[in-house]
C-alpha cells in the first residue's frame, strides 16, 4: 500500500544500553522516518500496552538477553506481534556478556516461581532458544557494516540469510594472519596483561590467546586493530559448534610443538596452567550455547 | 488511595518505573523511581582472570562503557602495581572527557529538550545535534575502537599509539564538534529562559550533599581526591582509598538498584540534609577553577542566578553540565596536544602486585568505583562497583517527593517529574548484586 510505513516495535531485555545509541542517533532517526514505530523505549514515548495493542507489527527487533521473567514475557509478546523477529546483538543471539553469570543463575534463578524478588529466569536463554527467529546479527555491537546489512534485509524482505556474520573466520580476514612459510607455532601461554603485544604479529605466535581461529567474521576487526586479541564476540564461526572445545583442539596443535617431545604431557600441562581460568576466554560471550553448559542443564534434568 | 504505575519511564536506558501515590483529591502523597533490571554482574566477574575484567564490565553499562572500562583498568593496574606512562594517561583522559560531552549531549537533545518541547518522539532531535552525538561517537571509535565497549587501555597503559592518520581524524572530528558548541551553549541559556521563568522553579530546592572527584579546586574527572560537602558548603577531602570509610549501601525491595548513602549520616529514607548528590551539579558545587574560561564564565553565572553555594536546585543541573561540555572540551583540546608532542610509551608493565585495587572516574553522570581483590593466581575474589545511580538515587527520589508531593496529579506534573528523573540520567539496570 502507498503511502503506509510499515511498522517497527524495538523491544529491549536484559541490556546495556538502549538500541538507539548503540546504532548511533542518526540511524535510529533514519528508521523513525522509514517506519511507524509501534514501541521503542527511548525513540518515542509510547508503554508497552501499545504493542499489547496493535494487532501486529511487520518487524520486531529484540535487543540484549533473556535473563529474567520480565525478558521473556517481552520477548514473548513480540514474537506474537511481529511478522519477522530480528535478534539484535551477542546477548540476544549468544547470552553475551550476561551469559558468564548462566552457571551462578542456574543456582539462583527462580525459574519463574514469582518467589525470587529478582525475576530471574534459571536459565540465561539465547533468543532462538525461546521462539522463531528470522533473522540472527551479532557483534557487541554489531559493526555498522553489519547494522547496514541487516537494515538492507529488512527493507526488501531478504529472508535468505539468517544469520548476518562473515561466512569464514576472523583468522581468515585478519591482516596478522602468518604466511604460509612461517612455522605456525603458540611459543607457550601469556596472560593478557603479561605482555604488549607487537602489532604486526599474530596474537597465537606471540603466546597471547585470540579467537580468531573458531570466531565468526564481520566485526569490521576493530580489536585487532587495536592491538587487543579477538575475544570471539561474534560467536562461533561457520562449523564450529562449541568455541571453547574447538579452541582447545586448535591451541593443543601448536602449543609448543618444537618441544612436545621434551616437554611430554606433563610439561604441556604445566603451560595451560599459566592460564588458571578458562571460561572467561573460551566463553567469554556464548556460555550459554556452549556444549558444557547444556550438559550441565541437561545432567539437572532442565530443558 | 490510588497507586498509579508510569512503565516504563520512557527515554531511560534500562527497564525502570514510576510510581505515584494519589489521594481521592487527585492530590500526590508519595512518588518513587524504581529501577527494574537485573545485571548480576558479580557472578560474572567472580573468579575470573583479573586482566579480563576491564573488557567484561562495559557491558554493565553502555551508555558509560568508556567511563567503567577506564575506572575498571586503573583498579586492575593498581593491583598490579602499575604506574601508566603520560601517553596513556592523556589518552585515556580524552576517552572520558568524550563520555562527558557525549552523555551531557545526549541527555539534552535526546531528553530534556523534547520533553521541554512537549515532543513525544525523535523527530524533534535538530539535525546538528545528531551531528554532534555522530562526531562524538567517531572520537570515540578512534580512541577505543568501537562505540561502545572500547578496548584500547590494558593495565599499565594503552595497547597501542595513535598513528597519524588517526589524530588528523581526531582533530577533525573535534573541530567538527566544536563548530557546533556555541549552539548548544545558546540552547541551554534559552531553555534556561524558558524554564526559569516560573517563579516556583527559580525557588525550588532541595538540600542535599555533594561528592565529587578534585585536582587542586578543579574538577577532575579522573584520578585526584575526592571531596565530600555538606549541605551548608563545607568539604571533606579525602583519599580515594578512602571512600569505603565514608559510603554505606542499603537494598530496598521496590528497586534493583543499591542505596548508597552516607555512614556518618546514616539512612533516612529520602529526606533531605541526608541523601547524597552526584555528577555535573555536584562538580559546580565542589571545584571553583575550570581550564576553560567559557566553563568557569558560566559556572559563576549559574551560581549567581540561584543565589548562593551550593546549588541545591537539581533543576539547575542541565546548566551544570553545560558547564562540563565547555571544560571537557577545552580539554580535549589539550589533550589531544599533549598526545602530539608526547613520546608514545604506550605502557609500563612493571610493578609490586597488591591483593586489592580501586580505581574511581568521576563520570558524566557522577562517581564510579570500582573496587577488586585478587587471590595469588590474579582471579578476582571480590568485587564491589559503586555506580553514580546508586548514589544519586536517594536524591533522586528525594526530589521527585518533595516537588510533587502535595500537588494535583496533571499530565503536566508528570512532565515535570520526568525531567527530574532526567536530570539525574539514572541508569536503571540495577547494581552487580552478590
Amino acid at each position: 500500500m502507498i503511502g503506509v510505513k510499515p511498522k517497527l516495535a524495538v523491544v529491549h531485555g536484559t541490556s546495556c544500553s538502549n538500541f538507539s545509541y548503540i546504532v548511533g542517533y542518526r540511524t535510529a532517526k533514519e528508521l523513525a522516518e522509514k517506519y511507524d514505530i509501534v514501541y521503542w523505549r527511548g525513540v518515542v514515548d509510547k508503554g508497552l500496552d501499545a504493542l499489547k495493542e496493535i494487532e501486529g507489527v511487520d518487524i520486531g527487533i529484540y535487543v540484549g538477553a533473556v535473563k529474567t521473567n520480565r525478558d521473556l514475557e517481552k520477548l514473548l509478546l513480540l514474537r506474537r506481534k511481529a511478522r519477522r523477529l530480528v535478534a539484535y546483538g551477542t546477548c540476544a543471539v549468544y547470552g553475551g556478556l550476561y551469559g558468564l553469570a548462566a552457571l551462578h543463575q542456574l543456582n539462583q534463578g527462580s525459574g519463574g516461581s514469582g518467589e525470587n524478588k529478582l525475576g530471574l529466569l534459571k536459565v540465561i536463554k539465547p533468543v532462538s532458544s525461546v521462539v522463531e527467529v528470522d533473522i540472527l546479527v551479532p557483534g557487541c555491537p554489531p559493526s555498522d557494516e553489519l547494522v547496514e546489512k541487516m537494515l538492507k534485509a529488512l527493507m526488501e524482505g531478504d529472508s535468505s540469510k539468517k544469520l548476518i556474520a562473515g561466512d569464514r573466520s576472523l583468522c581468515s580476514v585478519c591482516p596478522r594472519k602468518p604466511g604460509s612459510s612461517d612455522t605456525i607455532e603458540m611459543p607457550g601461554l601469556k596472560r593478557l596483561h603479561e605482555a604488549i603485544p607487537d602489532e604486526g604479529k599474530c596474537f597465537l605466535l606471540q603466546g597471547i590467546p585470540c579467537l580468531g581461529p573458531v570466531t565468526a567474521a564481520g566485526c569490521n576487526l576493530e580489536c585487532i586493530r587495536k592491538n587487543t586479541p579477538c575475544a570471539g564476540c561474534m560467536g562461533p564461526a561457520r562449523g564450529v559448534e562449541d568455541m571453547g572445545l574447538r579452541y582447545i583442539s586448535a591451541i593443543a596443535s601448536i602449543l609448543l610443538v618444537s618441544k612436545e617431545k621434551q616437554l611430554m604431557p606433563p610439561g604441556l600441562s604445566k603451560e595451560m596452567d599459566k592460564l588458571p581460568e578458562l571460561t572467561s576466554i573460551l566463553y567469554k560471550y556464548t556460555l550459554p550455547t556452549s556444549k558444557l553448559f547444556k550438559l550441565n542443564l541437561k545432567r539437572r534434568g532442565i530443558e | 488511595m490510588k497507586t498509579l504505575y508510569i512503565d516504563p519511564v520512557p527515554r531511560i536506558d534500562g527497564d525502570s518505573r514510576l510510581l505515584i501515590e494519589i489521594d481521592e483529591g487527585g492530590v500526590i502523597k508519595k512518588v518513587e523511581y524504581q529501577t527494574l533490571g537485573i545485571n548480576n554482574f558479580y557472578h560474572a566477574l567472580k573468579n575470573r582472570l583479573i586482566e579480563e575484567i576491564p573488557r567484561i564490565i562495559t557491558a554493565l553499562c553502555g551508555s558509560l562503557s568508556y567511563s567503567h572500562y577506564i575506572a575498571s583498568t586503573i583498579a586492575t593496574e593498581n593491583i598490579l602495581g602499575r604506574e601508566p606512562p603520560e601517553y596513556a594517561v592523556a589518552l585515556r583522559a580524552l576517552a572520558v572527557y568524550t563520555e562527558v560531552i557525549e552523555d551531557h549531549i545526549r541527555s539534552f537533545y535526546t531528553k530534556v529538550l523534547p520533553k521541554h518541547m512537549g515532543s513525544i518522539d525523535i523527530s524533534s532531535i535538530p539535525d546538528y545535534a545528531i551531528n554532534m552525538l555522530e562526531y562524538l561517537r567517531g572520537i570515540k571509535q578512534v580512541i577505543g575502537g568501537k562505540p561502545i565497549h572500547p578496548v584500547f587501555a590494558i593495565p599499565g597503559g594503552v595497547s597501542r599509539s595513535l598513528v597519524k592518520e588517526e589524530l588528523d581524524k581526531l582533530k577533525k572530528l573535534v573541530n567538527d564538534l566544536g563548530t557546533y558548541i556555541e549552539r548548544y551553549r545558546s540552547d541551554v541559556r534559552k531553555f534556561y529562559e524558558e524554564l526559569l521563568y516560573t517563579k516556583e522553579l527559580r525557588e525550588y530546592s532541595a538540600r542535599t550533599y555533594n561528592i565529587s572527584l578534585v585536582n587542586g579546586d578543579k574538577p577532575s574527572y579522573i584520578g585526584g581526591r575526592l571531596v565530600i560537602l555538606d549541605p551548608n558548603g563545607n568539604s571533606l577531602t579525602i583519599g580515594l582509598s578512602e571512600y569505603s570509610k565514608y559510603i554505606e549501601y542499603r537494598y530496598t525491595p521496590s528497586s534493583t538498584t543499591r542505596i548508597a548513602y552516607l555512614r556518618e549520616k546514616g539512612w533516612h529514607g529520602y529526606t533531605e540534609e541526608t541523601v547524597v548528590r552526584t555528577g555535573a551539579l555536584a562538580r559546580v558545587n565542589i571545584a571553583s577553577s575550570y581550564t576553560s574560561r567559557e566553563a568557569l564564565e558560566e559556572r559563576n553565572e549559574l551560581v549567581e542566578t540561584y543565589g548562593s553555594l551550593p546549588v541545591h536546585s537539581i533543576f539547575f543541573s542541565p546548566w551544570a553540565q553545560l558547564v562540563d561540555v565547555l571544560e571537557a572540551y577545552s580539554r580535549i583540546r589539550g589533550s589531544i596536544d599533549r598526545l602530539e608532542n608526547l613520546e608514545a610509551s604506550i605502557a609500563n608493565l612493571e610493578g609490586l602486585l597488591s591483593t586489592n585495587g580501586i580505581g574511581i572516574v568521576d563520570s558524566p553522570r557522577g562517581l564510579i568505583i570500582h573496587n577488586y581483590s585478587v587471590n595469588d593466581n590474579l582471579l578476582v575474589n571480590e568485587i564491589d562497583i559503586t555506580t553514580a545511580t546508586e548514589i544519586n538515587i536517594a536524591a533522586l527520589n528525594t526530589d521527585l517527593n518533595k516537588y510533587g508531593i502535595g500537588k494535583k496529579y496533571t499530565e503536566k506534573l508528570l512532565s515535570t517529574l520526568y525531567q527530574i528523573i532526567y536530570f539525574y540520567s539514572p541508569c536503571s539496570t540495577g547494581s552487580i548484586g552478590r
